[in-house]
């Protein structure tokens, strides 16, 4: 009943953890249990981005190693009952850790949680083997820039190498400004290259910087990530949402407003 | 900026979009140079058979082309070869007589280089054994 989510991209800085982070509260709003596992060994991060970094105590290296039970590293949200973070060692290297003790894990977690969501490392190396290695299905984060699609494309074809059968894509950081004068690739253009299921597109916002700075994912609020956020939620819950309209960004006051300009 | 803009051909997505699928057609074949080297000289092989060419200006390259009969673009294998003279059957014989001259050329040359350094060796325990008395 339970699933184990992967949330990988291949290049880094297009939003794996903000997404993992996103979407980790929403299916918590939503009323599933949820544990988020930052395995970003060395670079973690997930841990401020839900700002949940002051009440770190054990990591994810702990638990595997057997220096705590996994429910002592567990942290809980305190705003959202049903959500925890499983952090990262800062210290120690990828290879701290093996597919098959991530594997046992994940296995592990299963029997308590409704969600488990494994926020992956840039890279194709062991700590993406890690992550990939107990998922049940994945989420590949790209942005439409070459560099990040090109990669996204490697991880579609390692993770169909490792039987991952179960893909999908969100676009994330897409300037519809730029879509619609031609200087960036579209949603439709990025799902045509790639050839996997789309599962969500994300503008790139500012409201995302805004709720980064404060440690609050912004799913389920106004903003239009937030919204689109939202919807992947749902999509990953099996529900059938319609793709936002991101050119509905701002309001008609807005726009007249920007064509001044 | 404006006029400019106007007489564009192509947007920079457009041409972002382009790259890509090109881009990704070289990744997805996943040939490493080693294979492309290995395609390179079977295809010499295969081609010098019957003909006389440049194996250092040979060229093989993965890329895209409009396919012919369905509409859309498929990868494509495309080499360049320039041949320096067709060959004849008689010229084939007749090269593989050289090359087999060539061969026994440098054996009995190595094996006076063996004479050669045997005797130095001898030459040199020689000498070394005129000190010790």
């Amino acid at each position: 009943m339970s699933e184990v989510i992967v949330v990988t991209s291949g290049k880094g800085g297009v939003g794996k953890t903000t997404t993992t982070a996103n979407i980790g509260t929403g299916l918590a709003m939503l009323g599933k249990k949820v544990a988020l596992i930052d395995t970003d060994i060395g670079l973690r991060n997930l841990d401020v981005v839900m700002g949940l970094e002051n009440r770190i105590v054990y990591n994810l290296v702990d638990v595997v190693k057997g220096n705590c039970r996994t429910e002592q590293a567990l942290i809980k949200h305190k705003k959202y009952p049903n959500l925890f973070l499983l952090p990262c060692a800062q210290a120690g290297d990828k290879d701290s850790v093996s597919p098959e003790e991530m594997k046992k894990l994940t296995d592990e977690l299963r029997e308590s949680f409704d969600y488990i969501i494994l926020d992956c490392p840039a890279g194709i190396e062991q700590g993406f083997k890690n992550a990939i290695a107990g998922a049940d299905r994945a989420l590949v984060v790209t942005m439409p820039e070459i560099s990040a699609v090109r990669d996204a494309d490697r991880i579609i074809g390692l993770l169909e190498a490792n039987d991952k059968k179960r893909a999908d894509l969100i676009v994330n950081r897409i300037r519809m400004d730029m879509v619609n004068r031609g200087d960036m690739l579209s949603v439709d253009d990025v799902v045509e290259i790639l050839a996997i299921d789309l599962i969500g597109a994300i503008p790139d916002d500012e409201d995302i910087v805004i709720s980064t700075n404060k440690g609050d994912p912004l799913v389920g609020g106004e903003s239009i990530s937030g919204q689109a956020y939202m919807n992947i939620c749902k999509r990953i819950m099996g529900e059938e949402v319609p793709l936002l309209d991101l050119n509905k960004k701002k309001s008609i006051f807005g726009r007249i407003f920007s064509k001044k300009k | 900026m404006g006029i400019l803009e106007l007489f564009k051909k192509k947007s920079s997505g457009d041409v972002a979009k382009d790259r890509l699928k090109l881009l990704l057609v070289t990744d997805r074949a996943n040939c490493s140079p080693e294979i492309m080297e290995q395609i390179k000289n079977d295809i010499i092989k295969v081609i010098q058979k019957y003909m006389d060419i440049d194996c250092e200006g040979l060229e093989i390259n993965l890329t895209q082309t409009e396919s012919e009969g369905k509409n859309g673009v498929v990868p494509a294998l495309i080499a360049n070869i320039p041949i320096k003279e067709v060959k004849h059957n008689d010229a084939k014989t007749e090269e593989k007589k050289s090359e087999e001259k060539k061969a026994d050329d440098k054996a009995s040359k190595e094996k006076s280089d063996d004479k050669n350094s045997k005797e130095k060796e001898s030459k040199d325990s020689k000498s070394k054994g005129n000190k010790g008395k």
